[in-house]
């Protein structure tokens, strides 16, 4: 049982067997229970803050549902969505539309005001348009960042802008697919919890 | 255990006294996570409008459940034809313009245990999270849910969410001074299916492609070698790995996200990095609500996209460092 629920949580089980291991959670009390226990513990051993929120949400949900069973130990049932992963709403924005528009927005889209945006944001950087997906054939004004580049590079430029636009579709797709549950699959992870704090 | 369950008293407790501050962002929350589980888990088929201030696109999109997996085709109406079908942990997008297929699949998180999730929970410390009525998208009647963010390092959010299914309807991102950066919106929507026949099927040619296949693999932080000087406050790491396509020098990928917001880190090696590149100076652009920042680290390329302001990309790019072992 324990280890059902372990693995459940490092999302470690197969796709059937995650369906049958949820359910199996939701019916149980004493899952329940292992459930909560184990991601409190998570919680407190990575010394988290949201431990104290968690329990606080979870008591909260309890207390609107059982006024009298004043206890956490009897989690509402969305409790076990809890701790859905950070990556959860990310994922439904994106799911639907965001980023999978701009990852399919075509490589010769109008970037000029892009430009303008950012340049008001940050004014430091001098901006740069070979490596943005413009077209070859936009002409880029006197005076701009741009044509401070070397002259004598401008066929290496080209083929770079090219070469860089390719790359930032792919790099696109990839933030995409990430963008859309990297941590769906993978909740909180109790026996790796030790050694969490390595890359702090 | 002893110690947790007397801190678990002391917060029933606090929680008790604190109640009715809770309630109001906790509509919100609670809102959020059943948005979360209904755009991922509920079948649906529709169409959306997808704006910025330079482009209007017509999509059409089906989405549904099945034996743990997402399936999701998304085909861009508008335009050259451009086509995304996720599988799973598998995303291919097809790109008509370029005759080219890009298919990536997703690796699994468990070998990178220092990614573990926040949860939703503290959102709160970044966002000020407000319901703020009703409203109605493409014929559904729907509630609105704000959220204002607390920094200058993200973006605000408006949603609208499906009254009944909590599925999300229509999304706003607001710019630093509440200016509408993009926004999606349902314009037809079907929720529940059964979908119509074909509507997850590829409509893209099977041959003549240029089929770019990218594997990844999940690194732990000590192989990284590189370190983030610059934390974004809210942004966790959550995950990191190594990206292979075809012959070509892996590039590593660093995701960070605040629950809302993701932030993608690219980095790539090019040893045979000419002239022009090792001049290049750092480089912002953007689409709607998402920024690209390029910056280049001796024969090393760094490229970071999220959406989020260009400030917080560029915070967070200029902290990377080559670690020296």
């Amino acid at each position: 049982m324990k280890t059902r629920v372990s693995a459940l949580m490092d999302g470690e089980l197969e796709a059937h067997e995650t369906t049958g291991a949820v359910t199996t959670l939701s019916r149980d009390s004493e899952q329940k229970n292992l459930w909560h226990l184990y991601h409190v513990l998570g919680d407190a051993m990575r010394n988290e803050p949201d431990l104290t929120i968690d329990v606080t949400n979870r008591v909260m949900g309890a207390l609107s549902l059982e006024p009298t069973v004043f206890s956490p130990l009897r989690p509402q049932r969305s409790a076990i969505r809890w701790q859905r992963p950070l990556m959860a709403l990310a994922a439904s924005a994106a799911g639907i539309a965001v980023v999978t528009w701009v990852a399919l927005a075509p490589l010769q889209a109008p970037v000029g005001s892009m430009l303008a945006s950012s340049q008001a944001l940050i004014s430091q950087p001098a901006l740069r348009l070979a490596t943005l997906p413009l077209p070859v054939t936009q002409a880029v004004p006197p005076g701009s960042p741009a044509s401070s580049l070397p002259s004598s590079s401008a066929a290496g430029t080209a083929q770079l802008q090219l070469q860089e636009s390719t790359r930032l579709q792919e790099y696109l797709v990839a933030h995409r697919a990430y963008e859309g549950g990297a941590l769906m699959s993978s909740a909180s992870h109790i026996r790796t919890v030790s050694v969490a704090d390595n890359s702090r | 255990m002893g110690f947790l369950r007397i801190q678990r008293c002391f917060v029933v407790a606090a929680a008790v006294l604190l109640a009715p501050t809770f309630t109001h962002a906790e509509d919100g929350l609670m809102a959020l996570r059943r948005m979360a589980q209904a755009s991922r888990q509920l079948t649906y088929e529709g169409v959306f409008v997808y704006r910025n201030a330079d482009r209007m696109e017509t999509s059409r999109i089906a989405h549904t459940w099945a034996d743990g997996r997402d399936l999701e085709r998304i085909e861009v109406l508008d335009g050259s034809p451009r086509e995304m079908i996720r599988n799973g942990d598998e995303t291919t997008c097809f790109f008509s313009n370029e005759n080219r297929l890009i298919v990536e699949t997703r690796s699994a998180l468990r070998q990178f245990p220092a990614l573990l999730p926040a949860g939703l929970s503290r959102l709160p410390d970044y966002y000020s999270i407000r319901s703020v009525g009703q409203g109605r998208v493409a014929g559904v009647d729907s509630h609105v849910i704000t959220l204002e963010p607390r920094d200058n390092l993200r973006y605000g959010h408006q949603f609208w969410l499906d009254n009944t299914s909590g599925l999300l309807l229509r999304a706003v991102v607001l710019g630093g001074h509440g200016e509408m950066l993009e926004s999606f919106s349902f314009t037809q929507i079907a929720i529940g299916g059964p979908l119509s026949h074909q509507a997850l099927k590829p409509r893209f040619p099977a041959e003549g492609l240029q089929i770019q296949k990218i594997t990844t693999t999940n690194i732990v932080p000590e192989d990284l070698g590189w370190i983030f000087n610059k934390n974004l406050p809210g942004f966790r790491r959550i995950n990191a790995m190594k990206r292979q396509s075809g012959s070509g020098q892996p590039t590593l990928h660093i995701l960070f996200s605040d629950g809302i917001a993701t932030i993608s880190v690219f980095i790539e090696s090019r040893a045979d990095a000419g002239e022009i590149e090792s001049s290049s100076p750092a480089v912002l652009s953007s689409m709607g609500a998402l920024n690209v920042y390029h910056r280049q680290n001796n024969q090393y390329f760094l490229v970071v996209i999220g959406e989020v302001p260009a400030l917080a990309l560029k915070q967070l790019g200029d902290g990377i460092e080559r670690l020296e072992k």
